[in-house]
């Protein structure tokens, strides 16, 4: 489980300081699907990337699974990020001269226990491509790359920033049920932040957010499948 | 509005610069050195050149020389003994009993070489050599007659000597040992005044008999009139000058025939001048400094050209979209260029003038240093056209060429495409043989392998860079000692303190020394100094590589130096015939001694004796282990003074190499980190990756400077060999062209301090890469991996 008390970010910029998180309290459940809705500026970014240890707060807690990552110096953010979480971005920023393999190999090192990357692959569909070069692929494969490769060390949390922000619709949902299909198989926490209130519709909760504070959170019943979702 | 958009990109191309401050820096320092390299070089060697070539042709420069036996030929002893009365086989026995008899066997001999070269034109050429005291040390002197019309002498400052009581002497000895015209000099006992300073075209470095004795402030030439030569009551040695005349030097040298050898039995070599060191070193000298510094001008220049570039191109390609955006807008590729080009244009213009400047201003003390070896008139500076167009003007128009190309072709798309982003191809012809071999490699090995395939033409610089530092360092390394392990080696290895030479042979026992025997063979085509040794005699050791002492086998045959061997190549066991006049002696030789000194050769000292025709009891050197009584010899050579002389060469020759291997370490240093540095910069995206995927710093740094690491000490291991072909290159052309070896080896202590001075220019150079990764802060990380 994530929780967060009393999150607290401020970005300055000379004179200026942007609030970007404004005294957070949120709860993510182990093996939910969370969506963060908002526009942009709205410091949903900033939430995913402070959550994930890729920035530090600048008051309140984070604690995963009962360790608080809020108190982590960087040495010790670097390893539980490499245990526990996975990452991807709307670029897939994939390295153009490792094939597909080893791409996905990247995330492995130094992983307690890897998945195999045929097997990872297998998962996202991609084993023909193996030894394909990123500039072989589509924009929606490299994205499935990148997600394996965030996958391939078995984490327990996945955070997704805006993933399908640079496919069109067709791609987008194929990546949205990959995802989804994913932590239905491993149980894995994803949380997804996008402006796109259309993929609100296949989590299990959905956080809305506006000038750095949660507006709403939204316990979603009708969840529906990647396929159903209206993208527009 | 278009003079606010000019000035917009000039505040860009300016800030281009500004933010790279330091990198712009080293830059502009390698195109300094470059243009300073030229400039100096071309200035100085230009003066001496011009300066030298106008010396050679007033004076009449030798062309070539012709080595001759000091012995008498058979035929010679005979007419000798038939027209003057006189039983001797040595020219400087009838010199002092005939000087009429004497001067007609030189000129019998002259007209023969006449014959025997036709076209040529000779004149004989007598020199004495002799050491003398001065402020506590022994000095040595070569005294030289004026000639007729090859090798006149030039009177620098003050007048010619005049009758029997005068001479002229180099100015850098008298420099060097506070000697002023009206001065005196003590010669054997007899006071000569100094009457002027003097040059001769035939010794442009003062070498008389051993090629690293060269230091022109403990010897000198001296020019003095026969009379008073004759006052040192000394026999001159003999050799011709020779003008080739109308006939090419090739031609003369194609006339010696196994068959000269027979007709002239005299003869014992024809030297041109151009392989002798003591006239002809000069032309290779000054080529060789010329082209050295064009090809190292070239050199630092081109990496410093190709960084530049690929600055430029990596700058572009970030800004390519804003240029796309900047283009759709109506903004054409000049507007953007030519800003960039004209910063470019003042930053390259005054690096490369303060170079030229300097090195304009260095030349006057280079020309300093080149004088201090060579004795040669001194050649005014000019500021010439050529330098500073060679030095400022032609990089400059190259490198503008270079970067308007590279601007325009990252410019010349259209702007949707310069927009578009650009797609990186990760298949490459290139980088498929390397993953193949690195397939199987460890994962850090293989990333590592990935971000070197990337760029594999900087890698090529990089690789270079590295190779080129590390070869000038391994070759600087490996000339230092070169002297030590020649003639100083040769005389440590001894028990010698001094060395008395007879003018003839002599048999009864010398007052205290051993009897030895040095004299000047030809061995088929080569010249050799044969040095004859008693098995009992305890001052000269002889052992070969494996320290076995070789005296015992004297008896049996001939023992060669190292470096004879190398001159020659002859092996042990075969058979050699032995050549002084026309007296020949076939011997096998039976060892080979570790000696790097000149082409000596040794022999049993009777056997010689028994060879010549004289009591086996004869000698005509002294070895000694203490001083010798110096009225009982023509002159006595002291083992300190010559390991002197040589430590001042070496002290010299040391300055120059300590320059080469600091500037060799500087460059590397340069080269290694400017492209550790791109390498960092050019890979911030993936640094950025690698930090939001969990790798700690340490696996970063492996990944993205540890193949460069790797490559460097590749570079050093692939240095080692080809240093090691160079050293042989270069004894080869010493051989070839001086007929002289030199030790010229890698030497394992040389390989390890370099290997210690090379990591710590690597460390040095990564270690402002390493700064930069370590400092990346996460966030930073993130903004550059989100956009």
């Amino acid at each position: 489980m994530i929780r967060m008390e009393a999150l607290r970010k401020t970005f300055k910029s000379g004179r200026a300081s942007v609030e970007a998180l404004a005294g957070i309290d949120l709860e993510i459940p182990d093996g939910a699907f969370v969506v963060v809705l908002g526009p942009s500026g709205s410091g949903k970014s900033t939430l995913l990337n402070v959550t994930g240890g890729l920035e530090y707060a600048d008051g309140g807690t984070i604690s995963i699974d009962g360790a608080r990552i809020t108190e982590m110096s960087q040495k010790q953010l670097m390893r539980f990020r490499r245990d526990n979480l996975g990452f991807v971005f709307q670029q897939y920023h994939l390295l153009p001269t490792l094939n597909v393999a080893e791409n996905v190999e990247t995330g492995a090192y130094k992983a307690s226990e890897p998945e195999s990357v045929e097997t990872i692959l297998a998962r996202v569909g991609l084993s023909e491509h193996a030894r394909k070069y990123p500039h072989e692929l589509s924009g929606g494969e490299q994205q499935r790359v990148s997600i394996a490769r965030a996958l391939i060390k078995r984490p327990s949390y996945l955070f997704c920033d805006e993933p399908t922000g640079s496919l069109d619709e067709s791609t987008g949902k194929s990546i949205l049920s990959l995802l989804q299909r994913l932590q239905e198989e491993t149980r894995t926490t994803i949380v997804v932040v996008t402006h796109n209130v259309n993929i609100a519709a296949i989590a299990d909760k959905v956080v809305k957010m506006s000038s750095g504070a949660i507006f709403e959170e939204v316990h979603n019943e009708t969840k529906v499948s990647a396929d159903e979702i209206r993208w527009h | 509005m278009k003079s606010a958009g000019i000035r917009l990109f000039f505040l860009y191309a300016l800030r281009f610069v500004k933010q790279r401050w330091f990198t712009f820096l080293l830059l502009g320092l390698l195109l300094f050195l470059s243009s300073m390299l030229y400039s100096s070089v071309d200035h100085s060697a230009g003066a001496i050149d011009e300066e030298s070539q106008a010396f050679f042709e007033e004076t009449n420069q030798e062309d070539f020389y012709v080595d001759v036996s000091q012995q008498l030929t058979g035929y010679e002893q005979s007419v000798v003994h038939n027209r003057c009365g006189i039983e001797t086989t040595e020219l400087s026995t009838l010199y002092h009993e005939d000087r009429t008899c004497y001067e007609e066997v030189v000129d019998s001999r002259r007209d023969a070489l006449a014959d025997a070269f036709e076209g040529a034109h000779f004149e004989a050429r007598h020199y004495l050599d002799l050491t003398f005291d001065a402020d506590q040390e022994t000095h040595r002197m070569r005294v030289l007659e004026d000639a007729e019309t090859i090798n006149r002498s030039l009177i620098e400052q003050g007048r010619a000597p005049e009758g029997e009581a005068e001479l002229a002497i180099n100015r850098n000895y008298a420099t060097a040992n506070d000697l002023a015209i009206g001065d005196t000099l003590t010669l054997r006992g007899e006071t000569f005044e100094i009457t002027g300073f003097v040059l001769f075209p035939d010794y442009n470095l003062p070498i008389f008999d051993y090629p690293l004795l060269l230091d022109s402030t403990a010897q000198t030439l001296a020019l003095m009139e026969i009379e008073g030569r004759d006052r040192l009551e000394q026999a001159p040695s003999l050799y011709f000058a020779g003008d080739a005349g109308e006939v090419p030097i090739e031609d003369h040298e194609a006339s010696i025939t196994p068959f000269l050898f027979l007709q002239y039995p005299f003869f014992n070599d024809f030297v041109p001048t151009e392989n002798n060191l003591r006239s002809g070193a000069i032309y290779a000298e000054i080529e060789a400094s010329q082209e050295f510094a064009l090809f190292m001008s070239l050199f630092i220049g081109g990496i410093g050209f190709i960084i530049l570039m690929m600055l430029l191109v990596r700058t572009i390609r970030n800004s390519r979209q804003s240029f796309g955006v900047l283009k759709a807008l109506g903004v054409d590729a000049p507007a953007i260029v030519l800003p960039l080009l004209a910063v470019i244009s003042v930053f390259a213009f005054v690096f490369l003038l303060a170079g030229y400047l300097a090195g304009y201003f260095l030349a006057d003390p280079i020309q300093d240093v080149f004088l201090s070896f060579y004795l040669l008139p001194r050649g005014e500076i000019t500021p010439g056209a050529a330098p500073f167009a060679f030095a400022v003007l032609l990089p400059l128009a190259l490198l503008l060429l270079l970067v308007i190309g590279v601007l325009f072709r990252q410019l010349r798309p259209r702007p949707v495409e310069l927009i578009r982003p650009p797609i990186i191809e990760g298949r490459s012809r290139v980088a498929r043989p390397f993953r193949r071999l690195t397939a199987k490699l460890p994962f850090l090995s293989r990333m590592q392998m990935a971000f070197i395939i990337r760029h594999p033409g900087k890698f090529l610089i990089f690789f270079i860079g590295v190779l080129a530092a590390v070869f000038s360092g391994l070759l600087s390394l490996g000339l230092f000692g070169v002297f030590e392990d020649t003639l100083p080696a040769y005389y440590e290895g001894t028990d010698l303190k001094a060395k008395g030479y007879s003018e003839t042979m002599q048999v009864d026992a010398p007052t205290t020394g051993e009897r030895a025997i040095e004299l000047d063979v030809r061995i088929a085509d080569d010249r050799a100094e044969l040095i004859g040794l008693d098995e009992e005699q305890s001052l000269h050791p002889l052992r070969d590589l494996d320290g076995e002492d070789l005296r015992g086998r004297l008896i049996d045959g001939l023992v060669i130096s190292e470096s004879f061997k190398d001159l020659t190549g002859y092996e042990v066991g075969e058979e050699v015939r032995l050549r002084i006049a026309d007296q020949t002696l076939d011997v096998e030789i039976v060892g080979v001694a570790d000696v790097y000194a000149g082409e000596h050769v040794f022999y049993d000292r009777a056997r010689i004796a028994e060879w010549l025709g004289v009591d086996t009891e004869s000698y005509n050197v002294t070895y000694a282990d203490a001083s010798l009584d110096e009225d009982e010899y023509a002159h006595v050579l002291y083992i300190d003074d010559i390991l002197a002389h040589v430590e001042n060469i070496h002290d010299i020759f040391n300055v120059f190499l300590y320059l080469f291997v600091g500037a060799a370490l500087a460059i590397g240093m340069i080269v290694v980190y400017l492209l550790t540095l791109m390498s960092v910069e050019d890979h911030y995206h993936p640094l950025a990756l690698f930090k939001v995927l969990g790798y700690d710093d340490k696996d970063i740094r492996t990944i993205l400077l540890g193949g460069y690491l790797k490559a460097a000490l590749a570079a050093f291991l692939v240095a080692i060999p080809i240093s090691t072909w160079a050293f042989g290159v270069l004894r080869t052309w010493f051989m070839q062209m001086y007929n002289f070896t030199i030790p010229l080896a890698l030497d394992i202590w040389d390989v390890a301090l370099f290997a210690v001075l090379f990591v710590v220019m690597l460390v040095l150079g990564m270690f402002s890469a390493r700064r930069r990764i370590n400092r990346m802060s996460l966030q930073q990380a993130l903004t550059l991996y989100q956009q």
